[in-house]
C-alpha cells in the first residue's frame, strides 16, 4: 500500500526528472513555440509547476504524459502572452500579399501547386519536414502561432478564439494566409530543392 | 463569378468549419473547370496529412532534430527546481 503512494516533493529527485523528461519536453515544446529561449522558459515553468503539484499527481507509469498535459498548458499560456503584445489589426496587415497572387479578375498568376510531382513517401521524410519547419519559422508570429494550434496540436477553432481572444472569422482569415504563405515557401524551396 | 481567389479561400476554411451547402457546391463546380485551383487542393490536402503525421511523431519523440536542452539551461531549471523544493 505504501508503494503505491503518490510521490512527495521531497521524494522526487529533480536531476533524474529532468534527465528523463527535459530534452522530451524541451522538443515537444520548440516544435510548438519555435523558439528555444521560449521552450527553455515553459520547460522551467512545467517542472517547477510539476513539483509544486506533485501530490496531485497519481500512478508512476504516466509520469511523462502527466508533465506533458502541464507543458500544453504553459504553451497555450505563452501564445496568449505574445497574441497580446502584438495586437496589430488582422483585417488589414497582409491582405496585400495576398492580392499579390491573384490578378485582377482573381486569377491565380501563377501555378499554384506547391508539392510538384513528389510521391507522397517523399513528404514523410526529414528533408520535408526541415522544409515545412522553416517556412513555418517564416510566417508572421500570430499566423504561426494559429496555424500550429490548429495543424499540429488539432485544436478546434472555437478553442483558439478563445485561448488567444480573437474572432472566429479572424482566426479563418489568419489560417488562410497562412496556409497560402506555407504554399508559396514550399514552392520555392522544396520543389528547388529536389530539382537541384 | 466565383474566382480562384475565393476558391483558395474556401477551400482553406473547409479544413476549419464546415461549409455551407451552397458553398461546398461553388467550390466543387470551380475545381471541376479549373487545373490550377485543382492542383492546389491536391497538394493542400496532401500538405495537411503529411503535417498531422508530423505532429504524431513529435508527440511520440521520434522527430529529428534531436534538439536537447542546452547545459545552461539545464542548471537554471535544476536550480529552479532545487529552490521550489525548499
Amino acid at each position: 500500500m505504501e508503494d503505491a503512494s503518490p510521490p512527495q516533493k521531497d521524494k522526487v529527485n529533480p536531476a533524474e526528472w529532468l534527465q528523463k523528461h527535459g530534452d522530451y519536453l524541451f522538443r515537444y515544446a520548440l516544435s510548438r513555440l519555435r523558439d528555444p529561449e521560449a521552450a527553455e522558459e515553459v520547460v522551467q515553468e512545467t517542472f517547477v509547476a510539476g513539483l509544486r503539484a506533485i501530490d496531485q499527481y497519481s500512478g508512476r507509469g504516466a509520469e511523462r504524459g502527466w508533465l506533458l498535459g502541464i507543458l500544453k498548458r504553459k504553451i497555450i499560456d505563452q501564445f496568449r502572452r505574445r497574441s497580446r503584445m502584438s495586437a496589430v489589426s488582422i483585417s488589414e496587415s497582409g491582405d496585400d500579399w495576398v492580392s499579390g497572387l491573384f490578378d485582377s479578375t482573381g486569377h491565380w498568376k501563377t501555378d499554384p501547386r506547391f508539392l510538384g510531382t513528389q510521391p507522397s513517401e517523399s513528404l514523410e521524410r526529414e528533408e520535408f519536414w526541415a522544409a515545412v519547419r522553416d517556412c513555418i519559422g517564416k510566417l508572421p508570429q500570430r499566423q504561426a502561432d494559429v496555424f500550429v494550434l490548429r495543424e499540429l496540436d488539432g485544436a478546434e477553432s472555437e478553442e483558439i478564439c478563445k485561448e488567444i481572444d480573437i474572432s472566429t472569422s479572424n482566426l479563418w482569415v489568419l489560417l488562410h494566409r497562412a496556409r497560402l504563405q506555407l504554399a508559396k515557401c514550399l514552392q520555392g524551396r522544396w520543389k528547388n530543392e529536389k530539382a537541384g | 463569378m466565383f474566382s480562384c481567389r475565393q476558391a483558395a479561400r474556401l477551400l482553406s476554411e473547409s479544413y476549419d468549419r464546415k461549409l455551407a451547402f451552397w458553398e461546398r457546391m461553388r467550390l466543387r463546380f470551380h475545381l471541376v473547370i479549373c487545373r490550377f485551383c485543382l492542383g492546389f487542393a491536391r497538394d493542400m490536402r496532401r500538405l495537411e496529412a503529411a503535417v498531422r503525421t508530423y505532429s504524431q511523431q513529435i508527440d511520440s519523440d521520434t522527430a529529428s532534430p534531436q534538439a536537447t536542452l542546452q547545459p545552461e539551461a539545464r542548471e537554471r531549471i535544476l536550480r529552479a527546481m532545487e529552490s521550489e523544493r525548499r
